[in-house]
């Protein structure tokens, strides 16, 4: 059966179609700085369904089947002609990630899906980040033309704001979580997220509000193993936080670009050069060299939120995340004794049972 | 295979083959010499490695070679009995047995020191599902880490690359160089700021200063290396009139393609020799390849089977490698004005052009019409997720060409050699049948 949150997704999407708002398809990661999106009028909409077997399937006629199933799978909704995805305007994509820019790239040939490009330096210096206050520059020019408006400083300014506001909201939600005891499971942390990938940022404000004041009335039920969920991120459709969740743990933090531990900074300032910053700061996208202090903030995190262990899920395919965690993970976490479980599967909503073995291994070892 | 032993045997070519397969013996001098040594697995940045005084090497050439012996023995034995070896009934019959057993010893022996690289990357844990480059390129750097002061790492578009990269990190410094996909100036401001950096830490690595006149000098050198490497590729606008044999062609071909990457570790020998090989090649062209089906590979970059060749010739064809004149690595850089801001154009052009899968296409199709090849394999990489992704629009717009095409499928060596090898037959039979 159909998520019953995309179902509506569409039906939404295709009324904001109505008033003539541009709808913009954003890839993965969490990189495309969607307050210049939502400063010229569009609607920013996450492109991230997966675990359809069929679009998978549908994807490999495009790309290769060593491409990450996310991407393959992106690309066969549109084959498919996915309710949701046909009413994109255009798609957005980065390079840095190749699957990405891949599938776009398909996505534009075979599909006639308009495609607006945002590059990012693969490093993290001073003049990485003059090049990415350039590229955004353009970004926003591209954007601007596409939508056939101009985006004032004062637009862009509102946008800022309006997303820092959901993402002091996001941190507040970790923050009465932590403080109270983890009232809202993994799963329901990542339908927060969910909200803001289909409805936009207003309607997941809307959504966090209401989550806040009903944590309030609540108190955390049952005591289970905490977990740190990190590595690629839980696009909907994928059912791993689900599947760990139903072994008795419990995911309290988690730092992919589908948890509301990624949205732990803000934009420090009105301008196009502070979401450079901000953007280029997004370590645990993955879009670069992750740098040692990766996994040492890692192991720092785990000491101090007091969990019982860390998951680093990685897609099969993905070359962002892999070879990183084989070596400087498990050195890192194995030198300071930390309980690690690496999971390394397709994006689908499967019940492995050779994972469930292993989860229940690894809970008994946390045990 | 006699005609391949006695092209073997012109001075030039033995010698660089005898350069290639030294590396272990080039390490230790440069160590004796207190000489700095600097791993790199793309053909980029040793110019500047050179300018600073120190030396590059590709990992992939560092193994162990006992068929070294040999070879210095038949270098001897040429310069002992001349040129005229082969013609010489005396020195042909004790000379030319020696260079056939060479020739197939040191195949083997390299085929073997992939092998054992491949088999390091899986005993190292590093990731299996990566490309076959980069997987070698870590099966082959590790173990000799402490021979390696400092790698370079570029940040390309490939994923993988930057992996090996943070993965290697642990066992041998890096000098991280960001290449920006985008040419607009901000773009180029970035990356002169890059090679600036890179500059510092190779002269801190040495103690010496680059200057403007070693950096030309070593660009000169350079520039000429890849106009002669070009040379030999463009030979084959001329197939009634190519100058070695396929199988020596073939050998030639793979050779220059790892060669350039470290210049050898001798840029000026490497420079001499080539210049003198492409003088030689250039009075030899003789051989009439129109009968001889010449298929282009495509891409080569990330790996491919190293028996290719081999299937190849003796299917009766020439295969083409030729990924580095197609992604614009063999074009010159300018040497008048701000040299940095001229070898950082370079990296952004070579970049370009395997920016996206239709600009690679279209490289790859213009290469085959440039080269005259009579088909193209596509050399499907398992795990390349940057250029094999490509596939589906090459294969339509090559179909839109007259130049027939093929896919095979690569990801471990030896992995399905009888398939490929039946996959090939076949195209060679209908291409012989077309023409």
């Amino acid at each position: 059966m159909e998520n019953q949150i995309v179902v509506d997704a569409v039906e939404h999407v295709k009324a904001l179609k109505h008033t003539s708002k541009k709808i913009y398809g954003i890839m993965a990661h969490g990189l495309v700085p969607e307050e210049l999106i939502y400063a010229a009028g569009g609607f920013p909409l996450r492109l991230s369904l997966t675990g359809d077997k069929n679009a998978g399937t549908r994807g490999i006629d495009y790309m290769t089947s060593a491409t990450c199933s996310f991407a393959r799978s992106t690309v066969g909704q549109f084959d498919l002609k996915n309710e949701l995805y046909k009413e994109i305007d255009a798609i957005i994509a980065g390079n840095y990630c190749n699957g990405e820019l891949c599938s776009t790239e398909m996505i534009t040939h075979y599909f006639k899906v308009p495609n607006i490009n945002i590059v990012f330096p693969s490093a993290k210096t001073d003049s990485a980040l003059k090049f990415l206050v350039a590229e955004l520059k353009h970004f926003k020019e591209d954007i601007e033309k596409f939508a056939g408006i101009e985006i004032t400083e004062d637009q862009l300014a509102t946008a800022i704001e309006l997303y820092n506001e959901e993402r002091r909201l996001m941190q507040k939600v970790v923050k009465t979580q932590a403080e109270k005891g983890f009232i809202l499971s993994g799963v329901e942390c990542l339908n927060l997220l969910y909200q803001h990938f289909l409805y936009g940022v207003e309607s997941a404000i809307e959504n966090l509000k209401a989550v806040l004041k009903g944590l309030e009335s609540k108190s955390p039920s049952g005591v289970r193993k905490k977990i740190i969920f990190a590595g690629n991120g839980v696009p909907i459709g994928d059912n791993i936080i689900q599947m760990i969740e139903n072994k008795g743990f419990l995911v309290m933090k988690n730092f992919t670009w589908t948890g509301l531990d990624y949205y732990q900074s803000l934009v420090e300032g009105p301008t196009i050069e502070a979401l450079a910053k901000y953007y280029l700061n997004a370590e645990n996208s993955g879009r670069m060299i992750l740098s040692d202090s990766y996994f040492t903030n890692l192991a720092k995190i785990f000491k101090e939120s007091n969990a019982d262990g860390i998951i680093f899920y990685t897609v099969k395919y993905c070359s962002l995340f892999p070879s990183v965690i084989s070596t400087k993970l498990k050195q890192v976490l194995s030198d300071q004794k930390i309980p690690y479980l690496e999971i390394e599967r397709e994006y689908g909503a499967t019940t492995d049972a050779q994972l469930q073995t292993r989860l229940q291994a690894f809970k008994e070892m946390v045990e | 295979m006699s005609i391949d032993t006695e092209e073997f045997l012109i001075p030039s070519f033995l010698n660089l083959n005898l350069e290639f397969f030294s590396a272990q013996k080039q390490v230790r001098k440069f160590r004796r010499n207190n000489r700095q040594v600097v791993g790199g697995i793309l053909p980029l940045g040793a110019e500047l490695v050179f300018a600073a005084g120190a030396s590059p090497i590709f990992p992939l050439r560092i193994g162990k070679f006992d068929a070294e012996k040999l070879l210095r023995g038949t270098r001897l034995a040429t310069n002992i009995l001349g040129s005229s070896l082969t013609t010489n009934i005396l020195g042909s019959s004790l000379v030319q047995p020696q260079a056939e057993n060479i020739i197939s010893q040191f195949l083997s022996e390299y085929n073997k020191n992939l092998c054992e690289f491949e088999r390091n990357s899986d005993n190292f844990n590093y990731f299996p599902d990566a490309c076959f480059a980069t997987r070698i390129a870590y099966g082959s750097s590790l173990p000799y880490k402490d021979w390696v002061k400092v790698f370079l790492a570029w940040g390309t578009r490939c994923g993988w690359f930057s992996q090996f990269y943070g993965t290697l990190h642990n066992s041998i410094p890096i000098i991280f160089t960001d290449i920006p996909k985008s040419k607009g100036p901000h773009a180029r401001e970035y990356m002169y700021e890059e090679l600036q950096q890179l500059v510092k830490r190779l002269e801190a690595l040495t103690g010496n200063t680059i200057t403007d006149e070693s950096l030309r000098e070593y660009i000169i050198l350079a520039n000429e290396i890849k106009a002669n490497y070009r040379a030999v590729l463009y030979y084959l606008k001329t197939p009634e009139k190519m100058p070695l044999s396929p199988y020596a062609y073939m050998q030639l071909l793979a050779l220059l393609s790892i060669c350039i990457v470290d210049y050898i570790s001798a840029i000026k020998y490497f420079h001499k020799n080539l210049s003198a090989l492409v003088q030689e090649l250039n009075n030899r062209r003789k051989i009439d390849y129109k009968p001889i089906p010449k298929l282009l590979l495509v891409p080569v970059f990330s790996g491919s089977e190293p028996d290719l060749p081999q299937i190849v010739n003796n299917l009766g064809g020439c295969l083409i490698q030729a990924d580095y004149l197609a992604y614009g690595m063999l074009d010159p850089i300018k040497t008048d004005g701000d040299l940095l801001q001229n070898y950082g154009e370079y990296l952004l052009n070579s970049h370009e052009c395997w920016s996206s899968s239709k600009t690679i296409v279209d490289s790859w199709i213009r290469l085959a019409k440039e080269l005259k090849v009579d088909g193209v394999i596509f050399n499907r990489l398992v795990g390349c997720t940057t250029i094999t992704p490509a596939q589906r629009l090459f294969r339509e717009e090559i179909r839109e060409t007259s130049i027939p095409s093929i896919d095979i499928d690569f990801n471990r060596i030896g992995e399905n050699l009888a398939r490929v090898q039946n996959q090939i037959a076949g195209f060679i039979e209908i291409l012989k049948k077309e023409s």
